[in-house]
């Protein structure tokens, strides 16, 4: 009858030690890396004139879209469990808005007029570990979720609007060292945009990519 | 001053000759030149009082006159942006065309002027530009109607007159607009300005409202509020084999709003400006004056250039809040 108490006394005696082992977890990460935005159509716009007895006659037409373009970021994370952490980011790049012109009425060949941006968007997200990864897993699968702020200056420096963004995504981190202090992470998106240099004032989706590396401490 | 469709021929030159001189910049806005300098013709005491003269035409009573006038001149008050403002003065037994002091609008037969729809004429202070009397006259000649959906064969009042009311304003022919050439004439096909100097043919009404031309043109002239601030400039220089085109017609479109606003380069360096503009991206089309007379907006002798093929911009341009997009260079090439 002794033996199943010592049993248990020695599991007991074994667990707390592996406990006291597991590293610390580091609650405060900075990262920075690469990442890239699809394109975005905003539809077409005609140039139209009133015909007689009514109707319009399109005097030329312009498809215009954000095109794709890459940047770079930077974010600051706080973990709140190992599964769960919220971050802020800040991106730069420079899109080109462009306007496709066609079909002009006095025989203009179609031609594309582009102007270039500068887009800053501060953004927090939130971002959760997937399944059974612990904080200690050297490879961790992700979701994440968030929104952002955005500003796009427009080439001449002279105009600047106002935007928004939401986006949902997966990813993985994997950890590079021993001590769990420097890693890389790697994440898909897909981002809606809404406002900014969106000439049809509408809603916009695109993929987005990113590669960063972070720095947990 | 506005012709029928399908019949143009030389222009009467009363809103030109008696502007005395150069339109100082875009829509256009008429100008007198005062020791050395352009300054704009505009009213400035408001509301501007009119007169209705107390004789109809055929179809067409003096109470259906005054009405359709009427209409034609709450048009150009209700723009949002500029402060013009009418007051109806009430019938008078007088004729438009005397300097009498007093603004009337009214028939004339004139069979001889038999492409002018109506035209209008001004007095001007020639020390300050200020107006101080512009007639108007409806030209009898041709048969007029103020039927709510118009009458065939005949021109609506309330069109033609809020034509000639942009030029009681101070405003100039604007060339948004295309044309084809028959063999009676120039006729039109399409336009995007209630300034465009040829009517659509009889019985039409299309151009019983504003277009963003207009709004611009009337805003610029008669400023209200914060109008400055919330609109912007674009401004530039069009060139031809590196030197300057004079008379080339500029049309800034809105890619955010899809409004067409133009001007004309208006110096022998080719330099343009296009004011009030919604601030934002815009694509830039220039083309010669080849949809309408030229002396529908120049000087005979002013030396216009339409020897050169139409072309955009390839850069998309921005006009900023209460600012110019800074001189955006234009070149174009030879026909």
């Amino acid at each position: 009858m002794r033996v199943p108490g010592a049993v248990i006394c020695i599991g007991l005696s074994c667990a707390a030690p592996a406990a006291a082992q597991a590293p610390p977890m580091h609650r405060f990460e900075v990262g920075g890396g690469v990442l890239w935005i699809g394109g975005m159509t905003f539809g077409q716009r005609m140039a139209t004139a009133v015909a007689p007895g009514g109707g319009t006659v399109t005097l030329f037409s312009t498809d215009n879209r954000l095109g794709s373009a890459a940047g770079v970021l930077g974010r600051l994370a706080v973990r709140l469990s190992p599964a769960l952490q919220v971050e802020g980011a800040v991106s730069y790049r420079r899109p080109s808005l462009i306007a496709a012109i066609a079909s002009d009425v006095e025989g203009i060949p179609d031609v594309e007029a582009i102007e270039r941006l500068t887009e800053v968007a501060f953004e927090a997200a939130v971002l959760v570990r997937m399944g059974r990864a612990r904080s200690d897993a050297r490879v961790a699968p992700f979701v994440v979720a968030g929104g952002g702020y955005l500003r796009q200056l427009h080439e001449q420096r002279t105009f600047v609007e106002s935007g928004g963004r939401a986006y949902g995504g997966v990813g993985l981190i994997r950890m590079l060292n021993g001590p769990q202090t420097l890693g890389v992470r790697i994440e898909g998106r897909a981002v809606v945009q809404f406002g900014g240099a969106a000439v049809n004032g509408g809603a916009q989706a695109a993929p987005v990519a990113g590669a960063s590396l972070f720095v947990r401490f | 001053l506005i012709h029928a469709g399908r019949r143009v021929a030389r222009i009467v030159g009363a809103v030109i000759v008696l502007s005395m001189g150069r339109p100082a910049i875009a829509y256009l806005k008429y100008g007198v030149e005062i020791d050395g300098r352009a300054v704009t013709v505009r009213w400035s005491g408001l509301p501007v009082r009119y007169h209705v003269t107390d004789r109809g035409a055929a179809n067409v009573t003096a109470d259906q006159f005054a009405s359709a006038l009427a209409r034609a001149f709450s048009s150009w008050a209700n723009v949002a942006t500029a402060s013009i403002e009418y007051q109806a003065a009430g019938f008078t037994g007088a004729l438009p065309g005397q300097d009498d002091g007093l603004s009337t609008l009214g028939f004339l037969t004139e069979p001889d002027m038999d492409n002018v729809l109506a035209s209008t004429s001004y007095l001007i202070d020639a020390s300050t530009g200020e107006l101080l009397e512009a007639d108007i006259f409806f030209n009898s000649a041709f048969d007029w109607s103020t039927a709510a959906a118009g009458e065939p064969g005949r021109f609506d009042v309330e069109a033609i007159a809020l034509h000639e009311i942009g030029h009681l304003n101070g405003l100039g022919h604007s060339l948004l607009g295309e044309t084809e050439v028959t063999s009676t004439g120039r006729r039109v096909t399409a336009n995007a300005a209630v300034m465009f100097p040829i009517a659509f043919a009889a019985g039409d009404i299309q151009n019983r409202a504003l277009h963003a031309d207009d709004v611009a043109g009337v805003s610029d002239l008669y400023r209200m509020g914060d109008f400055d601030e919330r609109t912007g400039s674009l401004s530039g220089r069009v060139t031809k084999n590196g030197r300057g085109v004079f008379g080339a017609h500029v049309v800034a479109f809105n890619l955010a709003t899809g409004a067409l606003i133009a001007g004309f380069t208006l110096t022998p360096e080719g330099r343009f400006t296009i004011g009030g503009l919604t601030p934002g991206p815009h694509v830039v089309r220039v083309e010669p004056l080849d949809d309408a007379e030229i002396e529908s907006f120049f000087d005979v002798d002013d030396d216009v250039d339409i020897e050169f093929r139409p072309a955009f911009h390839p850069r998309l341009i921005v006009v900023p809040d209460g600012g110019d997009s800074g001189s955006v260079p234009i070149a174009v090439v030879p026909r």
